[in-house]
C-alpha cells in the first residue's frame, strides 16, 4: 500500500457499480442466493492459487520469525524502542486521519452540496495529491525548510497527502445520496447542522469509515516520506534493522508486530462499519428514480470557504509541484555518478507494466468466483483479499527477501521477484475494480447468451469480457499507477546495478541532492499522472451512467 | 407432435421440495401459459427446461429429444430454446442488429437474417441503436427477435411484459402473440397475471406449491377450475354453499345446472363458484333474490359491484347474507340500494370437505 494514491480504489467498488444496475444486481443476487452453483474447478483452482500466494508471504514471516525462537523475538519485541515506536505510530495515525477526515468532509459536502464557484476546478484540484507520491511531498516540504520535521512535519506532510483517500469516497457517496431525506428531516423541524449530523452523516458513513481506513493503512505503510522527515516509525525502524545491521530477526519480530496493527485498523473498521450496515443502504434508495440533488447558497460564507479551498490546494499541490519544478531548474548538485533518466524510466515502465499485467490476470479468476460463485470458499477468498490489504510493502518485500534466500536463491534480486512482489501487494486493488465491473455484467446475460447457442468460453469471449473491459483497463491502470510510485519494496528488492525512477531519486534524495533528484521526481509525477486521468474518466462515465 | 413434454418433475434444493411433479405436454405450434404466484416454482421449472438447472427426478423433453432425464444432460446451448428473459436481457455493448445476429454463425451475422428478424418484429429501422436507446416495449422485441434468430424448437417467455407499463402491455402482447402465430413457434409464457395467461395462451397450466393444478384452455379454466382455490386465482369468485340433488344445484340466488363435461359430485352439500359476470341485477320483488348494495367499484369500462342477498326466510332489508360481486357494465347502482339478483347459464360445483 506504500503507493498510496492507489489505495483508493478499495472502497471505490460502490463508486462505478452504482446507480443503474442496481436492479439488475439485486436480481442476480437472489437469483444466486437460490441457486449455489458450483464453481468449475479450473476456475476455484486458479484463485486458489492466487489466494494462497497472497498470504504466503506472512507464512514466510512467521516461519522466520520461528526460526528465531520466541525468547529472542520477545527480547526485541520488549525493548523501549518498540513502546516509542508504538506510540509514535499511533499518535502520528490518529491525527493524519482524524485531520484527513475533517478536510475531507468538508470538502466534499461544498463541492457536492454547496452553490461553491468553480466546482469542476476544485474536483480535480482535492484528487491532485493522489497524482504526487508522499516521498515527493515531504521532500518538498523538507528541501523548504529542515524546521518541517519530526511529528508536526509528518502530520502537515500525510494529512495534506492523504485526504483525497477520504474525499473520494465520501463525495462519491454524496452524490448518490438523495438531498430529499435531508430536505424532509429539514421539514420535520430539525435545524441545519442537526439534520447534517443525523442525516447526511449515516448517509456518508461507510465512505467516511473506509476512507478513514484507507488512510490508516498507508501510514501505516509509509516509508519514505518518515524516513526524509526524520520521523521515527515502525517502517523507518525495519528499514534500517534490515539494511544496515542485515538485522533479520529483529526486522521480523517488528514486521508481525506492524502486520498486527494493520490487522487491527481492519478488524475494527469492519466491526464499526458492520454496526451501522443498517443504515449504510439509505443512499440507495434513490437509486431507482432519478436523484435530486439541492445545491445551497454558501452566501456570505462564500468567500472564506473559496480561501480555504485555495489555501488547502495551494499547500497541498501548489508546493510540491512549485518547489519541484524550483529544484529542476537549478543546476544538478550531486557528486554521485550519474543515473540516466532514460534508463531509470524504461525499468520503471517495464516493470509496472509487467506488475498490472500479472496483478490484473491473477485477480480476475479470484473476481469472477467472487461475483458468480459466493460460497464458503468466496467468502475465505474474500476475507484473504480483504487482509492482505493490511500487509505493508515493506514487510511483502522482507518476507519474499527470506523467502528467496532460504528457498529460491536464484530468484534473489532479480526483475521476476520484485514484480512478483508488486503483483501480489497489488492484488486486493486490481480486485476491487474488477469485481465492480463483473457485478455490472449480471450471470443472466451470459446465460442468455448460452441458451441462444453459446458455449460456456464463447459467452464470457462474447459478452462478458467486452462489458468488463472498462473494469479491466482501470485496473491495469490502478495497479501501474502504484508500482510507478512504490518506493520501499522497490528498495529492498531492485536488481543489483538497476535503478527506477523511485530509487534514482532516493539515492539523490538522501544525498540531499535535491535539484538532481527533481529530474526523477518530476517523471514520476508525469507518468502517475496519464493512468490517474484515465482514472478519472473511468469514474466519471460511471457516475455519468449512473 | 408435441413441442415441449415435461414428465415427472421434481427438484429439491437441500431441504426444500420446490417441484413435486410436474407433468405437462405443449403442443408444436401452440402457446402454453404457465400461470403461478410467486414462489409457485415458474423460475425454477423455466431454469429446469432451459438447462441452468438439472431435474432431481423425472424428465423434460424437448422436440422428440430428451434433454434432460435427471441422469444425462443436454448443454444449454444445444437444447435450441429460445429464451425471453423478464426485461429483455439484451446485450448492452452491442447494436439491435448485433444483438439479433448474436445466435447466428459468424458467416451468417453479416447476412440479412438479422434484418429479416427485425422486419418480422417491425423493428428494421432501430438496428443501430444500443439496448440503452430502446423502450422497454422495443427491447422485448428485439429479444423476441434474437431468440427467433437461432430457429429455436420452443421459446420461452419468462414474464417478459411485467417491467412494462399497463398500456404498453396490451400492444407489446399482442404484437408478440402475431410474431409467434405468424411463425408457427412452440412458445411457453410464464405468468403470474392471470388476465395475460388467459387472453394470450391456447392452454394455460396452474402451477401452485410445486404441483400443475389443472392445464386446459383458458375458458375451460375459467369456467370450470379444478378446486375454488385456483377458482379465485384466475379471477373474481362468488364462492357460495350449495345443495346438488343430482339434476340441479340449489343455492341462496336459486336452482342452477352445472357444465356439461364437469365431474359430477355425489348428492349432498356443495361448493358453488358464480362467477360476477353471471349475476345479473334487476328490479327487486319480481322472481329475483332480493339483496342490498353494499359498494361500488367503478372501473370505467365496467364496474364491480358488491351486495349483499336477503335469504329466503330472513327478514327482508337486513343484508345478512354473504356478500357477492356482481359485474355490471352500465348503470351502477348506488351503495344502499335494493336491487334483485339473478344468475344466467350454468356453474361449477365441488363437493364440500367433509364435515363443513
Amino acid at each position: 500500500m506504500n503507493g498510496s494514491p492507489l489505495a483508493t480504489a478499495p472502497r471505490l467498488d460502490d463508486l462505478p457499480s452504482s446507480g443503474g444496475t442496481t436492479g439488475g444486481e439485486a436480481q442476480a443476487a437472489s437469483a444466486t442466493r437460490v441457486i449455489a452453483r458450483r464453481p468449475p474447478w479450473l476456475l476455484t483452482g486458479l484463485a486458489t492459487l492466487v489466494c494462497v500466494s497472497l498470504i504466503l508471504p506472512v507464512a514466510f514471516l512467521v516461519w522466520q520469525a520461528a526460526g528465531v525462537g520466541w525468547p529472542l523475538i520477545s527480547r526485541l519485541l520488549l525493548r523501549r524502542l518498540t513502546l516509542s515506536l508504538l506510540i509514535n505510530t499511533v499518535e502520528l495515525t490518529l491525527a493524519v486521519t482524524t485531520g484527513a477526515a475533517l478536510i475531507a468532509l468538508g470538502t466534499a459536502w461544498c463541492v457536492e452540496r454547496t452553490r461553491l464557484p468553480g466546482r469542476r476546478v476544485w474536483r480535480v484540484l482535492m484528487l491532485l495529491p493522489l497524482a504526487i507520491p508522499d516521498f515527493v511531498t515531504g521532500y518538498t516540504w523538507s528541501s523548504l525548510s529542515p524546521a518541517v520535521h519530526g511529528l508536526g512535519g509528518a502530520v502537515l506532510v500525510m494529512t495534506l497527502g492523504l485526504y483525497p483517500l477520504i474525499y473520494l469516497p465520501v463525495a462519491a457517496a454524496l452524490r448518490r445520496a438523495d438531498s430529499t431525506l435531508y430536505e424532509v428531516a429539514r421539514g420535520l423541524g430539525t435545524g441545519r447542522f442537526a439534520a447534517f449530523r443525523r442525516v447526511v452523516l449515516p448517509q456518508v458513513r461507510p465512505a467516511l469509515l473506509g476512507g478513514c481506513l484507507l488512510v490508516t493503512l498507508a501510514m501505516l505503510a509509509e516509508f519514505g516520506a518518515f524516513e526524509i522527515l526524520r520521523f521515527q516509525t515502525f517502517t523507518t525502524e525495519i528499514f534500517t534493522e534490515f539494511t544496515l545491521g542485515f538485522n533479520a530477526p529483529a526486522a521480523s519480530a517488528l514486521s508481525l508486530l506492524l502486520v498486527l496493527l494493520s490487522l487491527l485498523a481492519l478488524g475494527g473498521e469492519h466491526v464499526v462499519s458492520r454496526r451501522g450496515s443498517g443504515r449504510a443502504n439509505t443512499g440507495s434508495l434513490a437509486s431507482a428514480r432519478v436523484l435530486r440533488v439541492h445545491r445551497y447558497r454558501l452566501g456570505r460564507a462564500t468567500l472564506p470557504v473559496l480561501g480555504g479551498f485555495v489555501a488547502l490546494a495551494g499547500l497541498s499541490v501548489g508546493v510540491p509541484v512549485s518547489t519541484v519544478i524550483y529544484w529542476r531548474l537549478r543546476p544538478p548538485d550531486t557528486t554521485l555518478p550519474p543515473i540516466p533518466l532514460a534508463g531509470a524510466a524504461v525499468n520503471t515502465l517495464v516493470y509496472a507494466g509487467s506488475a498490472a499485467i500479472l496483478a490484473t490476470v491473477a485477480a480476475f479468476p479470484v473476481a469472477l468466483l467472487l461475483v458468480r460463485h459466493r460460497g464458503r470458499l468466496g467468502t475465505l477468498y474474500e476475507r484473504i483479499g480483504y487482509l492482505s490489504q493490511g500487509l505493508p510493502g515493506l514487510v511483502l518485500a522482507l518476507a519474499l527477501v527470506f523467502f528467496a534466500i532460504h528457498a529460491a536463491y536464484p530468484l534473489y534480486q532479480t526483475p521476476e521477484l520484485l514484480v512478483v512482489t508488486y503483483a501480489i501487494m497489488f492484488v486486493p486493488l486490481a480486485l476491487v475494480s474488477l469485481r465492480a465491473s463483473l457485478a455490472q455484467a449480471p450471470p443472466r446475460l451470459e446465460e442468455t447468451a448460452r441458451s441462444l447457442g453459446c458455449r460456456p468460453t464463447a459467452a464470457l469471449r462474447r459478452v462478458t469480457l467486452p462489458l468488463v473491459a472498462p473494469g479491466i483497463a482501470a485496473s491495469a491502470a490502478l495497479v501501474f499507477l502504484a508500482a510507478v510510485v512504490e518506493l520501499t519494496a522497490t528498495l529492498v528488492l531492485i536488481p543489483t546495478g538497476a535503478n527506477t525512477l523511485a530509487t534514482a531519486f532516493w539515492g539523490y534524495q538522501q544525498n540531499a541532492s535535491y535539484a538532481s533528484a527533481s529530474r526523477y521526481a518530476i517523471v514520476i509525477v508525469a507518468i502517475a499522472a496519464i493512468p490517474g486521468c484515465l482514472l478519472q474518466r473511468w469514474f466519471d462515465r460511471g457516475q455519468e451512467q449512473s | 407432435m408435441t413441442g415441449l413434454s415435461v414428465a415427472g418433475l421434481h427438484k429439491s434444493y437441500p431441504g426444500t421440495p420446490v417441484l413435486r411433479g410436474i407433468d405437462l405436454d405443449v403442443k408444436s405450434g401452440t402457446l402454453t401459459a404457465i400461470l403461478g404466484a410467486s414462489g409457485s416454482g415458474k423460475t425454477t421449472l423455466l431454469r429446469i427446461i432451459t438447462g441452468f438447472e438439472e431435474a432431481s427426478h423425472g424428465s423434460v423433453t424437448v422436440d422428440g429429444t430428451v434433454v434432460d432425464d435427471s441422469r444425462h444432460r443436454v448443454r444449454p446451448e444445444h437444447r435450441r430454446i429460445g429464451l425471453v428473459p423478464q426485461d429483455g436481457a439484451l446485450f448492452p455493448h452491442l447494436t439491435v442488429r448485433a444483438n439479433v445476429a448474436f445466435p447466428l454463425p459468424r458467416r451468417d451475422r453479416r447476412g440479412s437474417r438479422p434484418d429479416e428478424m427485425l422486419e418480422l418484429v417491425g423493428l428494421s429501422g432501430l438496428a443501430a441503436r444500443y439496448p440503452h436507446q430502446l423502450s422497454g416495449g422495443q427491447q422485448q422485441r428485439v429479444a423476441l427477435a434474437r431468440a427467433l434468430a437461432s430457429q429455436p424448437s420452443l421459446i420461452l417467455l419468462d414474464e417478459p411484459f411485467s417491467s412494462l407499463d399497463a398500456g404498453l402491455r396490451a400492444s407489446v402482447r399482442s404484437d408478440v402473440l402475431a410474431v409467434l402465430r405468424a411463425t408457427g413457434t412452440t412458445a411457453v409464457l410464464v405468468t403470474h397475471d392471470q388476465d395475460e395467461a388467459l387472453s394470450a395462451a391456447d392452454h394455460v397450466a396452474i402451477l401452485r406449491d410445486g404441483r400443475i393444478i389443472q392445464a386446459d384452455a383458458p375458458r375451460q379454466l375459467y369456467q370450470c377450475p379444478a378446486d375454488p382455490q385456483t377458482a379465485a386465482f384466475v379471477g373474481t369468485a362468488n364462492l357460495l354453499e350449495g345443495t346438488w340433488d343430482g339434476t340441479r344445484v340449489t343455492t341462496t340466488l336459486g336452482r342452477h345446472g352445472i357444465y356439461a363435461g364437469l365431474e359430477t359430485p355425489q348428492p349432498g352439500q356443495v361448493t358453488v363458484l358464480i362467477r360476477p359476470e353471471q349475476i345479473c341485477l334487476a328490479q327487486p320483488g319480481t322472481d329475483a333474490v332480493p339483496a342490498r348494495v353494499t359498494a361500488t367499484h367503478y372501473h370505467g369500462h365496467d364496474a364491480l359491484v358488491a351486495v349483499r342477498p336477503d335469504p329466503p326466510g330472513s327478514q327482508a332489508g337486513n343484508g345478512d347474507g354473504k356478500e357477492l360481486r356482481v359485474r355490471v357494465s352500465s348503470d351502477a347502482p348506488e351503495p344502499g340500494q335494493f336491487v334483485g339478483l339473478t344468475v344466467r347459464g350454468s356453474v361449477a360445483a365441488w363437493a364440500s370437505p367433509a364435515g363443513s
